[in-house]
C-alpha cells in the first residue's frame, strides 16, 4: 500500500519534471554537439536533468559515443582482411599502379 | 613482409612490389572514407607516387605499411579540400533532418521519442561487438548510405579525427553547419545501426 504510493508519487515527479524540460527532439542536436564541445550551462543541466527521466536519451547519448568507438575501431584496422569477399583492388587498378611506379622510378 | 624489415636505404625489389603488398589494405581505408571505387584507386596511386617521391624520407622506424597510411591520409584530407572548391558543403539543403518517425507525432508527449521506435539498449559492452566483421560491414553499408555532404563531415570529424575547425577550414563550411551536419549524419548512422544490428540480434 504505503509503497504503492511512493512509486506513484515518484512517477507523477517524474512527470512533472519532464513537462517543464526540452523534448527529446530538441535535445538530440545536443547531444551530438557535446561530444565535440562542452555545451552552455544552462543546456547542459536541462540535458541532465532529462536524462533523469527518459532512458531514451540515455541510450541515445551512449550509443553516440558507442558508434564514435566503433567508426573508429571500423576505419582504423589496416589488418589483412579475412574473408576474400572484402573490396580489393582490380587487376586493372593494379597493373595501372605497377606501370606508373615503374615510370616514375626511372 | 621480408621487404618491410629490411629498413631504410637499400630497397631489394622495386616499389611496385608495394602494390600487391599494400594495395589491398590502402584501398579498404581509403574506399570507407571516399565511397567511391575509382576516386579510392586514384587517391592510392597517388599516394604510391608521393611515396616513391619521398622514399628517402622514409626512415624505416615504422612499418612501410603504417608510413604509406600517412600518406593516404593527407590525400584523403587534400581531395576533401580540392572537392569544397568545386562543390560547395556549406549548405544544409536537401539534407533529411533527424527522422521524425522516431518521435510521438501528438498526445502530451508529442516530440519525445516514440516507445517503440525510440532508441533500444544497446548492453553493456558494445565494444565487443565492434570487432565482428558483420557488424563492422552493416556499419559500412550505413555509412555508404549517408548523403555526400555528410558522409564527408562525419569521415574528416571521426575517422580523421580532425578537430572541429579544422573540417570547417577543409570543407569551407560555418560551424554552425558544422554541428547540424554532424548531428544529421551520426542520427541517421545510429538509426540505421540500430535497426540493421541491434534491433535484428537474437535476444
Amino acid at each position: 500500500m504505503f509503497s504503492d504510493l511512493i512509486a506513484k508519487l515518484k512517477l507523477q515527479a517524474i512527470f512533472w519534471l519532464a513537462r517543464r524540460l526540452p523534448v527529446c527532439r530538441e535535445v538530440t542536436p545536443w547531444m551530438s554537439e557535446r561530444l565535440d564541445q562542452p555545451l552552455p550551462l544552462g543546456r547542459e543541466i536541462k540535458l541532465r536533468l532529462h536524462f533523469l527521466v527518459c532512458d531514451f536519451c540515455r541510450y541515445y547519448q551512449n550509443q553516440l559515443l558507442a558508434l564514435r568507438n566503433a567508426v573508429q575501431t571500423m576505419s582504423n584496422s589496416t589488418q589483412e582482411p579475412d574473408p576474400t569477399d572484402q573490396p580489393r583492388l582490380s587487376a586493372d587498378a593494379r597493373e595501372r599502379m605497377k606501370n606508373a611506379l615503374k615510370d616514375q622510378d626511372r | 613482409m621480408d621487404q618491410a624489415e629490411t629498413g631504410s636505404g637499400d630497397r631489394l625489389t622495386g616499389p611496385e612490389t608495394w602494390v600487391d603488398q599494400h594495395g589491398d589494405c590502402l584501398f579498404r581505408y581509403a574506399l570507407v572514407r571516399l565511397r567511391d571505387e575509382t576516386i579510392a584507386e586514384e587517391i592510392v596511386q597517388e599516394t604510391f607516387l608521393a611515396a616513391l617521391k619521398s622514399y628517402s624520407a622514409f626512415d624505416g622506424k615504422s612499418s612501410e605499411r603504417t608510413w604509406l597510411t600517412g600518406i593516404l591520409k593527407h590525400k584523403i584530407i587534400d581531395y576533401f579540400r580540392r572537392r569544397s572548391r568545386q562543390v560547395t558543403f556549406d549548405s544544409l539543403d536537401g539534407l533529411p533532418a533527424e527522422s521524425s518517425d522516431l518521435f510521438q507525432q501528438s498526445g502530451e508527449w508529442v516530440d519525445h521519442f516514440d516507445f517503440d521506435r525510440g532508441p533500444i539498449d544497446w548492453g553493456a559492452n558494445p565494444a565487443r561487438i565492434f570487432e565482428n566483421n558483420q557488424f563492422q560491414e552493416s556499419l559500412q553499408r550505413c555509412i555508404m548510405h549517408l548523403p555526400d555532404r555528410l558522409s564527408a563531415v562525419f569521415t574528416l570529424r571521426e575517422m580523421e579525427e580532425l578537430s572541429s575547425d579544422d573540417v570547417c577550414k577543409v570543407l569551407s563550411i560555418s560551424t554552425t553547419n558544422l554541428w547540424v551536419m554532424l548531428h544529421r549524419a551520426r542520427a541517421q548512422l545510429r538509426k540505421c545501426i540500430e535497426y540493421n544490428w541491434f534491433r535484428k540480434m537474437p535476444g
